[in-house]
């Protein structure tokens, strides 16, 4: 890490390549079983209100025989300039100064308005209390709040793990370094499409692939600024 | 402790930081006052290795668990299979092991067979009835009519299995897995050995995959998704280009930079016909390596056969020609297809490109294991114990059906759901007077059962998964448990080897087979060496049972093989099984997370949506949108679909990239008995195809019905372009 | 105005009637409306205790039925309050008896309208958080939002409308104390602030009506431009639209209006106050209501017109979603309803009757009420990327709560009538005064009526 890196707080970014990523999925299980995400069941799901705080999208292209298809994963970008930042009430999401966009779940009194603003629809509400059949219930993450219902909930860039990054560099008395924080997508990316880091740190694999001529953002002309940098297929 | 010191002070002084901060971005200062998850002190995790019993590809996996409380499984970084990362079937492992719908002990029934009246039992009691019918059985000289159905032939499943026999002295009737890896009956034919050999797609620069879902079931989906993502990009090399071979777009075949759809069964002509093109165009890159006449094939001409594969020859021979100039060409398969009859065919001239390319033990290309066979268990003192028959239970049970032998005395069932995945099975099972099941879960074939054993899941027992690596090496990938037992289980092979010791088989009370872990511990402590001597020290072990892996040199064999030129003419005269009243073909494949229905009862694969369909929560039939508007059928309408063998009714879907005179429907769904989350979820594929190895097409009609179907989507863009385009 | 010159004493016995004498029309009205009003407390209870789940709201459709209510309540209580203080500070002669009226309409929708932003929260328990005062959390709410500008926006216009519907009240307050006994008596003479209608008292109150005239107008306008912002100010297709403030001004305006010539006719009929209400207030205000067609049409037709010619490919899966697509039925359910019929039928001298323009009202208050849903849903159904598109249909609950918004009006309109007189007395007294006496201007009623105390 540079110098000047050093004395800002980190800026979290993560890089999906979309040559890589086969739309396997792998991420969204993980992400569910880390965030303590609920399974709403066949009725909820079928009223569009399962949540999957990142997903894959998929495309279809072209008509029989020439049809292509394209997966592309979803999660909240972190927008520098976050559309539902201003429209929310309460505070309840906001900037971090790491460059989170966070979530306090006691803080929202769930108007929705933020999830009406995001363009990229990747924030969920809980319309019920969630439920987990015991003992599911056992295998709730102890470092990520259940949600109640009501309030909005969205990927945090696993929060929990870049803190606990930061806790162990700072028992191992170090600076965190690249590849210390693994958010749960990240780690289990079958085709590692995915990486995470500090994008403020130049010399940081995010940094790195931030500057390929494949990178893009997705809407960036609606001008948010997503901290999330998308590869394009292709050389 | 800055922040928490800033908590105190904003909590003080609330109104007055309000004000300071009225300019700017106040919220930055003010949200602190709240205590959002970031400010949460981690505790203390410990984590423990294992191998992911989700499917037979052995991932290692690191279990997360807080409190005696496993809260996450993640891949085991060390692992040579896995790297670190899992599937998601793999990362949904705990809702096995926490499932609500789990067997909690061992049950005989009381009421009906089939009613669902159980009372529960000890354990003593269970083993005693079961040895009890056992010996009876014996004494009756009908213990060789036992069918023993199971998943695995291996492991310490076999070992006890192997030993139940022998307690018996009969040879039962057994199945094992009909896993894709087992049935590619074209690899001995092409390579000279019978283990399955791994294909180095990270290092290929041109990918042709005949059918083979690489990437989400087939042989091992984790390894090869990660070779793939290197294939795609890795420094220092050129992006490589993949062609996909299949007549349904399966998610690995989405991932083609090109897709052929060639018409089904017609893998081996389309490999024929690029075989010809490099042959009549000299592009065979090394051909004094050939160590067998080069015939022309010219009856397999892509000009020839384009009737016959729908795919037109200019693209084959451009394929070819793209095949033959890249630098490090691979030919994988066969998918599901070559369970076909003539599937072996298939399977020899989609490698007979290998041998073109003389990429075999080359880089990017086909590397041979060092050996047929390894077994980290053949450490264990040698036992007396014979052999049991393997069948895959399709297989098992046409041969019951046809033989229809007289008497059949007790099914034993484990891992395995025959009602379900071989419903013609039904027919002996039912009349069978001895069932026991010892499955952790309530499913269809338990369901009949007299005796319920309850297994440990895999998160709960002692295992040790063999398996040969590239690069002549092994890997030993070790099952223990990440946390006790849940319920009141217990682990097939500890009760299988529990009634062997009340048959008073004396092989089952030497010391290192008292049970599972003993046999788990006695291999591991002699893992890395080669003569299987004790490591004095024990060191080993614990890293063993740390590392949850130990990758080693594997046994070597010395190999002569020559590849034999082959007559694959049957494969031009195979005449199309054209049936008008089953105008279509239906092709079934595994759900790429619900599997054959083993995991529909995990509501977080439940919930998955499907990559293609974005389907969740049901099953669905995949047409062509234009053989769909043929039959008048729209997205989402109830569609009966009716083969010679049965019928099932679910949605259709109406998916571009199928060829149109074919449908495809994923196993996965069916069940009536198997917890909360899989029931009533869709109908049973399987009766559509009941004798089917994976894979196997069947002919097959669609009618639109009444009535309401369900099909639950969690995207919706198909839904909404197919609207638009009409 | 009307030919016969009413005697004072058959002015106060018309006006008072309902107020002492409701009649069983009026016991009916309030029965059923109030068994509807309970039933959709019931389902508000329901929701309550379950969850928003019980809405048919879904992702991406957040918003449904809760913010077409919200927004089409606040357009009505535009009837009112604006309309009656623009007619005031023009002077119109013929607003007197339908001030009154307009400006209960304005309190009971605005009551009712501002229910929702409450009711519609994932946690209602805790709207409170949306209001800026000193507290433990530390926390003010967010004043870039609009949902605060929200806040303060209905709260003001709430209050605004209250004191208005209440000054010119008090008067008649006096009235009906002189003329009641007992608790009553109590009651409207704690309300009427000891009138005694001395010179001094009519020309404070003249004054503080007129400044109320002028304040609640900006107030008004101001109201339904930052409801409009709630969707203008985010960046979502058909949403962000500059015009939408005087759009949503303009189409309040005319809803209510509608609104208005509704609840006239129906008071005229229920209470027998031909006399009073007469053709001439209808088709004034059927003029009136011919105007806004118009203009609203030119705001539609300006807004569509824009989006379809900018051929952006967001905005146009929701144009194409409202205009051919799922939506198109309320769409062009919306144009007949708004436009196509009543244009012609309020332009047309022969229909402008009072059942001309009653049917026209009624075709604009469901008109408009499916504008306000087609602003809503069709641009939250199809978000930027089309794999989340998504469906809306209400549930019982919505359908109950909305069934339940117009009983809660008509009960608390029908209380009202009973309570005071919806008609002000004074005002038309003071009419009948001015016309009688041309030369006093009808910019400077200063000469107060004080015969009637
Ligand atoms: N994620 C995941 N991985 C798994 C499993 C799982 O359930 N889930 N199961 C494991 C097991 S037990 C097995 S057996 C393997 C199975 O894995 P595979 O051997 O890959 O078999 P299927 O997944 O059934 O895929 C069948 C493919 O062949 C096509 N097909 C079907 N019929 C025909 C035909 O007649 N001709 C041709 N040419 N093609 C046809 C189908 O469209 C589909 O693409 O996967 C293993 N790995
Ligand atoms: N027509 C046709 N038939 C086929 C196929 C086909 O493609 N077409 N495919 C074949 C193939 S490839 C396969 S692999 C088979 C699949 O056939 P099966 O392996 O029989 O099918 P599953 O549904 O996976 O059954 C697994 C059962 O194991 C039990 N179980 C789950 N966890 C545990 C545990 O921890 N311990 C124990 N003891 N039991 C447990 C569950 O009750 C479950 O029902 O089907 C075969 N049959
Ligand atoms: S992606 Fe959506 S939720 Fe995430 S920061 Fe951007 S606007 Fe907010
Ligand atoms: S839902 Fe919650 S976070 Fe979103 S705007 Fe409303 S209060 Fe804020
Ligand atoms: S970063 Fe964490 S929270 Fe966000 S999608 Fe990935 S796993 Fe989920
Ligand atoms: S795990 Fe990786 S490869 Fe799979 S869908 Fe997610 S990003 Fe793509
Ligand atoms: S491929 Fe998936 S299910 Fe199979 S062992 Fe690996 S992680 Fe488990
Ligand atoms: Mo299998």
């Amino acid at each position: 890490m540079t110098e000047e890196a050093k004395e800002k707080k980190p800026q979290w970014a993560m890089v999906i390549d979309l040559d890589r990523c086969t739309g396997c999925e792998a991420c969204v299980v993980a992400c569910r079983v880390e965030n303590n995400i609920p399974t709403v069941g066949p009725e909820e799901a079928a009223k569009g209100r399962s949540i999957n705080w990142i997903r894959v999208e998929r495309y279809f292209e072209g008509e029989y025989p020439d049809v292509k298809v394209k997966f592309m994963p979803v999660l909240c970008q972190h927008c520098e300039e976050a559309p539902c930042e201003p429209v929310c009430p309460v505070y309840a999401t906001y900037r971090t100064d790491e460059g989170l966009n966070a979530q306090v779940y006691n803080r929202c009194v769930g108007t929705r308005y933020c999830a009406n603003n995001c363009p990229y629809t990747v924030r969920f509400f809980n319309f019920f209390d969630p439920v987990w059949d015991a003992p599911l219930d056992k295998a709730l993450n102890p470092e990520v709040s259940v949600r109640t219902r009501g309030v909005m909930e969205k990927c945090t860039f696993c929060i929990q793990r870049i803190r606990k990054g930061q806790e162990k560099a700072k028992d191992e008395d170090r600076e965190v370094r690249d590849g210390d924080v693994v958010p749960a997508c990240v780690q289990t990316c079958q085709t590692k499409a995915m990486y995470f880091g500090n994008i403020a740190d130049p010399e940081s694999e995010v940094s790195r692939l931030s500057k390929s001529n494949r990178a893009t953002r997705l809407l960036e002309e609606l001008g948010t600024k997503p901290r999330v940098i998308y590869l394009n297929k292709g050389d | 402790m800055k922040r928490r010191e800033f908590i105190i002070l904003s909590g003080i002084g609330a109104t007055s930081a309000s004000l300071l901060s009225a300019c700017g971005h106040p919220e930055e200062k003010l949200i602190p006052a709240l205590i959002p998850d970031d400010e949460y002190v981690p505790g203390i995790d410990y984590w423990k290795a294992s191998t992911c019993g989700m499917c037979s590809a052995g991932c290692g996996i690191i279990v997360r668990t807080r409190e005696h409380k496993a809260n996450k499984i993640e891949g085991n970084p060390l692992h040579p299979v896995n790297r670190g990362a899992l599937c998601a079937r793999g990362q949904a492992g705990l809702e096995v092991l926490y499932n609500p719908d789990r067997i909690k002990g061992p049950m005989k029934r009381i009421g009906e067979r089939g009613e669902g009246k159980w009372e529960e039992i000890t354990w003593d009691e269970a083993i005693k009835t079961l040895a009890e019918k056992l010996r009876e059985i014996k004494l009756q000289g009908d213990a060789s009519g036992i069918v023993f159905a199971t998943l695995s032939s291996r492991g310490v499943i076999g070992i006890a299995i192997d030993f139940l026999s022998s307690a018996l002295d009969a040879k039962f009737w057994t199945t094992r897995e009909s896993s894709s890896r087992e049935l590619a009956r074209g690899y001995p034919l092409s390579y000279g050995r019978a283990a399955t050999p791994i294909f180095d797609i990270s290092n290929a620069t041109y990918l042709l995959s005949f059918g083979a879902r690489f990437l989400e079931t087939w042989h091992s989906p984790v390894m090869y998704s990660l070779a793939f993502g290197e294939f795609r990009r890795s420094r220092g090399k050129a992006r490589g280009k993949f062609v996909q071979v299949e007549p349904r777009m399966s998610m690995t075949g989405a991932n083609a930079d090109e897709w052929l759809p060639a018409a089904v069964g017609s893998e081996g002509l389309i490999a024929l016909a690029i075989a010809q093109v490099i042959i009549r165009e000299k592009l065979i890159k090394d051909a004094t390596s050939l160590k067998f006449p080069i015939e022309p094939l010219d009856e397999y001409a892509p000009e020839q056969t384009a009737t016959l594969t729908g795919i037109a020859a200019e693209t084959i021979v451009r394929v070819a020609r793209e095949f033959a100039a890249s630098e490090r060409p691979l030919a994988i398969g066969p998918g599901a297809g070559s369970s076909q009859e003539l599937g072996e065919m298939d399977d020899v001239a989609i490698h007979f490109l290998n041998t073109l390319s003389g990429n075999i033990n080359k880089s990017g290309g086909v590397l041979l294991p060092a050996s047929d066979r390894f077994d980290a268990f053949d450490a264990l003192p040698p036992a007396e114990v014979r052999g049991t028959g393997w069948w895959s239970i399709n297989e098992l049970s046409i041969r019951i059906n046809n033989s229809k032998p007289a008497g059949l005395p007790a099914l034993l069932v484990h891992q395995v759901n025959p009602v379900l995945v071989a419903p013609r099975s039904v027919e002996w099972i039912e009349g069978l007077p001895f069932i026991a099941s010892f499955s952790s879960f309530m499913d269809e074939t338990t369901q009949l059962a007299d005796l319920i054993m309850p297994d440990h899941t895999d998160l709960e027992r002692w295992d040790l998964h063999s398996m040969l690596m590239a690069g002549s090496t092994a890997a030993v990938s070790l099952v223990q448990p990440v946390v006790a037992p849940q319920h009141n289980t217990m682990q097939t092979a500890d009760v299988l080897l529990a009634v062997c010791r009340d048959l008073e088989f004396k092989e089952a009370d030497s010391e290192a087979y008292q049970s599972a872990e003993a046999m788990v511990k006695y291999a591991a402590q002699r893992l890395k060496s080669p003569d299987h001597s004790s490591d004095a020290e024990g060191e080993p072990l614990k890293s063993f049972l740390e590392a949850g892996v130990c990758v080693r040199d594997a046994p070597r064999k010395g190999f002569s093989f020559e590849f034999q030129p082959f007559d694959f003419s049957a494969l031009l005269s195979q005449t199309e099984a054209t049936n008008d009243s089953y105008p279509l073909t239906l092709l079934c494949y595994e759900h790429a997370s619900l599997g054959s229905g083993d995991a529909a009862n995990l509501p977080a694969l439940q919930e998955l949506p499907d990559p293609l369909t974005s389907v969740v929560w049901g099953s669905w039939v995949e047409i062509n949108p234009k053989t769909a508007a043929s039959l008048g059928v729209n997205d989402g309408d109830l569609v009966e679909v009716a083969t010679e063998h049965g019928s099932v009714r679910a949605p259709a879907v109406l998916y571009p990239p199928i060829r149109p005179e074919v449908i495809a429907m994923p196993y996965g769904q069916g069940h009536t008995s198997y917890g909360r989350y899989a029931n009533g979820r869709g109908p049973n594929v399987f009766v559509l195809n009941p004798f089917g190895m994976p894979g196997e097409s069947v002919r097959a009609r669609v009618t639109k019905v009444g009535g309401k179907a369900e099909l639950i989507r969690f995207g919706t863009e198909l839904q909404e372009r197919m609207e638009k385009r009409r | 105005m009307s030919e016969r010159q009413p005697t004072t004493a058959k002015i106060n016995s018309d006006l008072l009637g309902p107020v002492n004498k409701p009649g069983r029309g009026w016991y009916a009205t309030v029965t059923v409306s109030g068994l509807v009003v309970l039933a959709a407390a019931g389902a508000l209870a329901y929701q309550f205790s379950r969850g928003l789940g019980v809405w048919g709201i879904n992702r991406p459709v957040f918003w449904a039925l809760d913010i077409t209510n919200f927004v089409f309540w606040i357009g009505i209580s535009h009837a009112g309050t604006l309309i009656s203080a623009i007619l005031r500070v023009t002077g119109a002669e013929w607003r007197r008896p339908v001030t009154r009226c307009a400006e209960a309409i304005t309190v009971f929708a605005l009551m009712i309208g501002a229910l929702f932003p409450i009711i519609h929260l994932g946690r209602p328990q805790l709207f409170y958080w949306l209001v800026p005062y000193p507290n433990e959390r530390g926390l003010w709410p967010n004043f870039r939002s609009p949902l605060a500008w929200d806040f303060f926006a209905i709260n003001t216009y709430l209050l605004g409308s209250i004191i208005y519907l209440y000054l010119p009240l008090i008067p008649d307050l006096a009235l009906l104390r002189d003329k009641s006994r007992g608790l009553w008596r109590r009651f409207y003479g704690a309300l009427s602030l000891g009138w005694k209608g001395t010179q001094l008292q009519w020309d404070r109150l003249e004054r503080a009506v007129r400044v109320m005239a002028v304040v609640i107008i900006p107030v008004a306008v101001s109201v339904h431009t930052i409801v409009s912002w709630d969707f203008a100010m985010t960046i979502r297709p058909m949403w962000h639209s500059t015009m939408f403030g005087p759009y949503f001004v303009a189409g309040a305006i005319f809803s209510g209006i509608a609104a208005l010539i509704i609840a006239m006719a129906v008071i005229r009929r229920v209470f027998h106050l031909e006399d009073y209400l007469q053709p001439i207030h209808f088709n004034n205000l059927g003029l009136l209501l011919l105007t806004m067609s118009l203009i609203w049409f030119y705001f539609t037709f300006g807004e569509y017109l824009t989006t379809w010619y900018g051929n952006l490919p967001d905005e146009m899966a929701v144009f194409d979603s409202k205009v051919s697509g799922v939506y198109s039925p309320f769409f062009w359910g919306t144009v007949i309803c708004c436009f196509a019929v009543p244009a012609p039928l309020l332009a047309i001298k022969r229909f402008r009757t009072i059942k001309g323009t009653v049917i026209a009202s009624m075709l604009v208050v469901v008109g408009m009420w499916f504008e306000r849903f087609l602003i809503i849903v069709p641009t939250l159904a199809r978000p930027r990327f089309t794999f989340n598109w998504g469906t809306y249909s209400p549930t019982w609950v919505e359908i109950m709560l909305t069934a339940g918004t117009f009983a809660y009006f008509v009960l608390l309109y029908s209380i009202f009538t009973r309570l005071f007189p919806i008609i002000a007395i004074w005002e038309y007294k003071e009419g009948l005064a001015v016309a009688r006496e041309p030369s006093t201007s009808s910019s400077s009623v200063s000469s107060p009526l004080t015969e009637s105390t």
